[in-house]
C-alpha cells in the first residue's frame, strides 16, 4: 500500500473499520500514516472517544452511515429517522433530518459520506445548512450515552472487531 | 439579524434547487454560507453572467480537510455502496451526485459498481467541461481477501480501471481483517458458509 502511494497510484491511503487499539498498533510499523479511518458515525452512535483518538494522531475521521441507516436499535426499535427530537430540530428549521446530521457531522469536524440513490435526496442533502449552537446541542443530547452500531459484518466473517460490544 | 440570516439562507437553497445558481466557478458554501447583503447581490449577477449550457449546480464541499499529507478532502462525500442496487442506478446517481455539486465520491472494490462510478463520472465530466477529474476526491477500499502485497496492488488497478482514473485520492484498508481468497480473486467461503480463514492484525504487516 505504501508502494502504491509512493508511486502515485493513491494520492493519500488510508483505514476504514479501525479501532483505536488497531491503529495504536499499525502506527508502530507504518511509514507513511493513514490520512483517514472511516467508520460509522450518527448520534446513535457518536464515537466521540475513537474520533478525538483520531485527530491526536493527525488522522480525519470520515462517517459513514452518517444518517443513521433504516436499522432499528435492538431491543427498543427506535430508529435514527424516526427520533422524535432530531426531526423537531429539522422541522423547527424547515430543514430536513438528513440536512441536520449531515451539519452536526460537518460541525464536529470530519467528513460524512450519506447515501441516496433518489435525485431529489442526492440534492437535498447536499443543501448544506448550519446548526446554530442550541440545535447543536440538542443534537449532542440526543447521542449522549448512546452507542449502537448498525453496520458489523461479525457473521460473515466469523470475527468480530468490537467484541467488547456483543458481551 | 438571525432572521434575516435564514431568509438569505432559505432563498440561497431555494435558487440553488431550482437550478438557477449555475456558477461553475464559485463555490456556494451553504455551510459557511455567503450571507451578506453584499455578498447574496455577488450571487445573483454571477447568475446572470452564467453562459453553459448544463444544467449542474456549483460545487458543494462543505469545508476543505486538510489531511497530514497536505491533501485536501471535500468534507461532504457521496457514498456509493449500492445494497440491492439495479443495474445501472449508481451510474444515474453519480451522475446526480455530481450535478448537486458532490464533488467526492466514497467507493470500494467490494461494492462492485465502481465500472458504474466510473462510467457516470465520464459522462457527468464530459457534458461540464469545466470540471475535471482533478476537481474530484475519490476513495476506494481493499476489500480483507485481497491483503497480500501482490493482491492490494491488483486490487488498485482493477478499481483504477473500472472507475477509470489514473490515479485514486485515497486508497483504504476496508476492514481490520484478513481473509483466503480463491485462485481468481474471489473471496474464499469456507464449508460453514463463512469467510475462510480469517485472521487480524499480524495480517496488516503484510499488507503495508
Amino acid at each position: 500500500m505504501e508502494k502504491l502511494y509512493h508511486e502515485g497510484l493513491a494520492r493519500s491511503i488510508g483505514l476504514s473499520n479501525f479501532t483505536e487499539k488497531g491503529i495504536e498498533a499499525l502506527l508502530k510499523y507504518a511509514e507513511v500514516k493513514p490520512a483517514m479511518n472511516q467508520i460509522e458515525i450518527h448520534p446513535f452512535l457518536p464515537q466521540q472517544p475513537l474520533i478525538n483518538y483520531c485527530l491526536s494522531k493527525s488522522i480525519i475521521p470520515v462517517a459513514y452511515s452518517p444518517l443513521g441507516s433504516q436499522d432499528q436499535v435492538p431491543g427498543t426499535g427506535e430508529k435514527v429517522s424516526t427520533n422524535i427530537e432530531l426531526n423537531a430540530i429539522a422541522d423547527e428549521n424547515g430543514w430536513t433530518l438528513a440536512q441536520v446530521l449531515i451539519a452536526w457531522g460537518l460541525k464536529r469536524g470530519y467528513s460524512v459520506l450519506p447515501k441516496s440513490s433518489n435525485e431529489s435526496r442526492i440534492k437535498g442533502n447536499a443543501n448544506l445548512v448550519t446548526l446554530s449552537d442550541e440545535d447543536f446541542a440538542a443534537v449532542n443530547k440526543v447521542a449522549e450515552g448512546r452507542w449502537t452500531r448498525f453496520v458489523n459484518m461479525k457473521d460473515t466473517f466469523g470475527y468480530d472487531v468490537w467484541p467488547e460490544e456483543s458481551k | 439579524m438571525r432572521a434575516v440570516r435564514r431568509i438569505a439562507v432559505q432563498i440561497l437553497q431555494l435558487l440553488n434547487r431550482g437550478g438557477l445558481i449555475y456558477s461553475t466557478h464559485m463555490a456556494i458554501n451553504t455551510a459557511q454560507a455567503p450571507l451578506s447583503i453584499h455578498e447574496f447581490s455577488l450571487v445573483n449577477t454571477h447568475t446572470r453572467s452564467y453562459t453553459y449550457s448544463t444544467m449542474a449546480a456549483p460545487a458543494v464541499t462543505g469545508p476543505m480537510l486538510k489531511m497530514n499529507n497536505g491533501v485536501e478532502m471535500p468534507a461532504l462525500g457521496f457514498g456509493t455502496f449500492a445494497n440491492e442496487g439495479s443495474k445501472g442506478e449508481t451510474h444515474k446517481a453519480v451522475i446526480h451526485a455530481l450535478n448537486a455539486g458532490y464533488r467526492h465520491l466514497d467507493c470500494a472494490w467490494f461494492y462492485q459498481n465502481e465500472d458504474e462510478v466510473g462510467s457516470g463520472m465520464r459522462e457527468f465530466l464530459s457534458q461540464n467541461p469545466s470540471v475535471k477529474r482533478s476537481d474530484i476526491f475519490i476513495t476506494t477500499k481493499v476489500w480483507n481477501h485481497l491483503h497480500e502485497p501482490e493482491d492490494v496492488e491488483w486490487s488498485l488497478k482493477n478499481s483504477l480501471e473500472k472507475l477509470q482514473t489514473p490515479y485514486i485520492d485515497a486508497f483504504l484498508v476496508h476492514w481490520p481483517i484478513a481473509s483466503e481468497k480463491n485462485p481468481d480473486r474471489t473471496v474464499k467461503i469456507g464449508s460453514d458458509g463463512k469467510v475462510s480463514k480469517t485472521s487480524t492484525f499480524h495480517m496488516q504487516v503484510n499488507l503495508l
